[in-house]
């Protein structure tokens, strides 16, 4: 996550409203072409969180797996653990 | 409509059922369907499917986005009876941390309030009115290296 930014708490936040969003609505998603991914857009925080595309799968009729999540475009901070 | 012939009126099986109430969207009466969503027919209809849900999601969210600002009142029944239902494309929740979320098609938006989030909503729509080519490109690559191509 700290590759995507700093703020953790804030990407949580982001990452809390998607999975809501998903968990009531997954199949309202758009499929990516030629794939059984799905992906949801999410602009929580314009200029403190990068726009970011997060990827998912609908599993079966109970379950949903998010796949990947991606910065939308490069962010401006970049730190990792090591 | 576009190469794929997709005229969202007959071919509704794609939308949520509440998107053809005639009433409200103006269509010729006889031309309602009121099946549940199909994935699977939404995926066959292509972009032009998607950029039309996409703008009705956003004129959706324009609504809602006016009414908070000048009539809160008004959004429990452009939603439904309550937060949680949903109206056309757009819906509105509010999370156990008490912030809100709205989405319609692909996007979501977060805020501390109600208009908040639709005013997020839509300014992400008209952004990004349809999904961008390099986020399906990357979402083909990740399918790949996960093996979930189409199934």
């Amino acid at each position: 996550m700290r590759e995507l930014h700093t703020d953790t708490r804030r990407i949580d936040e982001v990452l809390e409203a998607v999975e809501s969003a998903i968990a009531q609505d997954a199949e309202s998603f758009h499929l990516v072409q030629d794939t059984q991914l799905r992906i949801a857009v999410a602009d929580p925080f314009p200029g403190v969180i990068p726009r970011l595309w997060i990827y998912f799968t609908i599993d079966d009729f109970d379950y949903c797996t998010l796949r990947a999540v991606r910065p939308a475009t490069p962010p401006q901070i970049v730190e990792t653990d090591g | 409509m576009g190469a794929t012939g997709f005229d969202p009126w007959t071919k509704s099986a794609s939308f949520p059922p509440n998107v053809h109430d005639p009433a409200r969207l103006g269509a010729p009466s006889g031309t309602c369907d009121t099946r549940p969503y199909n994935a699977g027919v939404a995926q066959a209809a292509g972009n032009d499917d998607r950029a039309l849900r996409r703008r009705v999601t956003r004129l959706e969210a324009i609504v809602l986005e006016l009414a908070a600002a000048s009539r809160p009142s008004l959004i429990p029944r452009l939603m439904g009876n309550e937060p949680g239902a949903s109206s056309a494309d757009v819906s509105l929740e509010q999370l156990p941390s008490g912030r809100w979320v709205a989405w319609g098609g692909s996007a979501v938006a977060g805020g501390a309030t109600r208009a908040e989030a639709l005013s997020s909503l839509g300014r992400l729509l008209d952004e990004y009115p349809t999904i961008p080519d390099e986020a399906i490109a990357a979402g083909q690559a990740i399918a790949a290296q996960l093996g979930l191509g189409k199934a």
